[in-house]
């Protein structure tokens, strides 16, 4: 029922061609309306006061075509500048737990011959302000630009002074996790040994020890971008929940596919595997960074790499004495206990002895 | 039905890349979406960032989506883990999500209440509040019907058992009484 006057606010508010100018849903309707506005600039007033009705009525909502164009623009942001196809298509490998590529057959991350880990291969100015963790230590703190860092163990985090003037560069030794602030103009940037990481305000937990067969990284929120070092230079687009996993030593390493349960053949080459993690619920969140919330998870993991990961967690020295020990393999999670009661508990799991003497800890077969 | 298998066919598009379709299925199911937002928790704001995030993390995840026979209760589902988890992190304690325990126990409140505390204005809460008490059962359905869910006077008349004209009526003399009350905005 069109009116073929309007005099007062009900009068727009009634008729469905203006509430569909209102709502933004109808271009015709809008077009239709703005062109009437102008042309009864005496009426502009009821107009507005009809259009302000009408947007406290609907519950504030903004008008839809005003709502799409800004959420374009809120998708062209979170968008990376250059996006590297990956060489391999994710869709088809969301279903397995674990993917091992070898690309090109050759090595695509090598580290520089002699190089010891712990030079940093930048150039970093001489002032840099250093973050660092012992054994047993856990340390949370925030950047100049708001970037929230949660530092764990015999870990360290040099920051330069130029941080957050043209970029934001940090170097990276053992985990971290970071939440960046979001800066598209001055990328964020960590450095470790082994690749580098650009991110554009997200949330990802970094792991790279000098002394472990594999870094790790973790992606929970956003998008980053993973840069090798080295002659070659690839990168991969690295999206939330997928984890990224950088076999270091060119040594044969027997890898296990997770959901199938046994080995896969031995490779000699260096790879990296990509990790489809599963979405966390509320209960269950994300084991890898379980250290954060003072949770040590382990998953399947055997007792060579445990081994680090207790070293670590309780400021102790661990021997592992036999062969078929190290293979053992636990899946438990603890909260608080000390390191008597963790290995009293795995012990319940696997049959094996073991003996404490101050800060050294032996364990061997019964 | 038709509206299904309209939304199935933009999920498929949308899982093959397609960018146009990925907008329109925005646009088609936002009101929708943003609303269920605001019937449970009463803030538009909220709402709107929580469709927003679900849009976005869709449109990163496209490929690895599975195909779905119900797009909107898959939607919904999923706004409704991102409005709780947007929730915590604000720690906002909203009066309405004091009730959910499950997903599946998720309160809606009626117009009159909603309505009232989308608005950050405590003037127009007071007026508005005013107002409705002043309107009729009828009334207040139609304004509800006809400004936040968007029915057309077909629709509302089919869900309502009025005519056409009464809808158009009963909302016009609703419309005289709120604009007597809010008249200063």
């Amino acid at each position: 029922m069109r009116l073929t006057e309007y005099n007062n606010i009900e009068d727009f508010l009634v008729d469905n061609t203006f509430q569909e100018y209102c709502s933004g849903e109808n271009d015709q309707c809008i077009a239709y309306w703005e062109k009437y506005r102008i042309a009864h600039p005496e009426q502009e007033e009821t107009i507005a006061q009809a259009k302000r009705l009408f947007h406290i009525l609907s519950g504030n909502k903004k008008p839809l075509n005003e709502q799409l164009k800004a959420f374009k623009e809120i998708m062209a942001k979170t968008e990376l500048e250059e996006v590297k196809t990956p060489v391999f298509r994710l869709g088809r490998w969301a279903k397995i737990a674990a993917i091992f590529i070898a690309l090109g057959g050759a090595y695509l991350w090598y580290s520089r011959e002699g190089v010891t880990p712990e030079v940093v291969d930048r150039e970093m100015s001489s002032l840099v302000t250093t973050y660092e963790t012992q054994k047993g230590e856990k340390k949370e703190f925030e950047l100049s630009d708001g970037t929230k860092v949660t530092l764990n163990s015999a870990s360290k985090l040099e920051v330069e002074q130029a941080f957050n003037h043209d970029d934001r560069h940090v170097h990276l030794v053992g985990e971290a996790y970071f939440e960046v602030e979001k800066d598209k103009e001055k990328p964020f940037v960590v450095h470790t040994n082994d690749f580098d990481i650009r991110v554009l305000g997200t949330s990802f937990n970094i792991k790279s020890y000098p002394d472990e067969l594999f870094s790790e990284a973790l992606l929970v929120e956003g998008l980053i971008e993973m840069k090798s070092k080295g002659v070659n230079e690839n990168s991969i687009v690295i999206k939330p929940n997928q984890k990224v996993t950088l076999y270091k030593e060119d040594k044969s390493l027997i890898a296990i596919d997770k959901k199938l349960g046994k080995p896969l053949p031995k490779v000699a080459v260096k790879e990296i595997a990509i990790q489809e993690v599963d979405e966390p619920t509320e209960v269950e969140p994300l084991t890898d960074i379980a250290w954060k919330e003072n949770r040590l998870e382990m998953v399947d993991q055997d007792f060579q790499s445990l081994k680090k990961v207790l070293e670590r967690w309780y400021d102790i020295d661990i021997t592992l004495e036999g062969d078929k020990i190290q293979d053992y393999r636990f899946t438990a999670t603890f909260n608080q206990e000390n390191i008597e009661q963790v290995l009293q508990a795995l012990q319940e799991v696997k049959p094996f002895k073991f003996i404490r003497d101050g800060k050294n800890v032996t364990i061997y077969e019964k | 039905m038709k509206g299904t298998l309209r939304y199935r066919m933009l999920w498929e598009r949308i899982r093959a890349g397609d960018e146009d379709a990925f907008f329109d299925l925005y646009a088609a199911l936002y009101n929708e979406l943003v609303n269920f937002g605001i019937r449970t928790c009463g803030d538009t704001d909220l709402s709107t960032e929580a469709t927003d995030q679900i849009f976005v993390t869709l449109w990163e995840k496209r490929t690895s989506l599975d195909r779905v026979d119900n797009v909107q209760s898959y939607l919904i589902t999923f706004l409704k883990r991102r409005i709780l988890r947007l929730i915590e992190k604000q720690q906002k304690i909203n009066k309405a999500l004091q009730n959910v325990k499950a997903e599946d126990e998720w309160f809606e409140m009626p117009y009159e209440d909603f309505i009232i505390c989308v608005q950050t204005n405590e003037i127009i809460q007071l007026r508005l509040k005013e107002a409705l008490e002043k309107l009729s059962f009828r009334q207040k359905q139609l304004v509800h019907l006809k400004f936040f869910e968007g029915m057309t006077y077909e629709k509302i008349a089919e869900q309502t058992g009025m005519t056409v004209k009464t809808a158009y009526n009963t909302l016009y003399d609703a419309l005289k009484v709120l604009r007597e009350e809010l008249k200063e905005f």
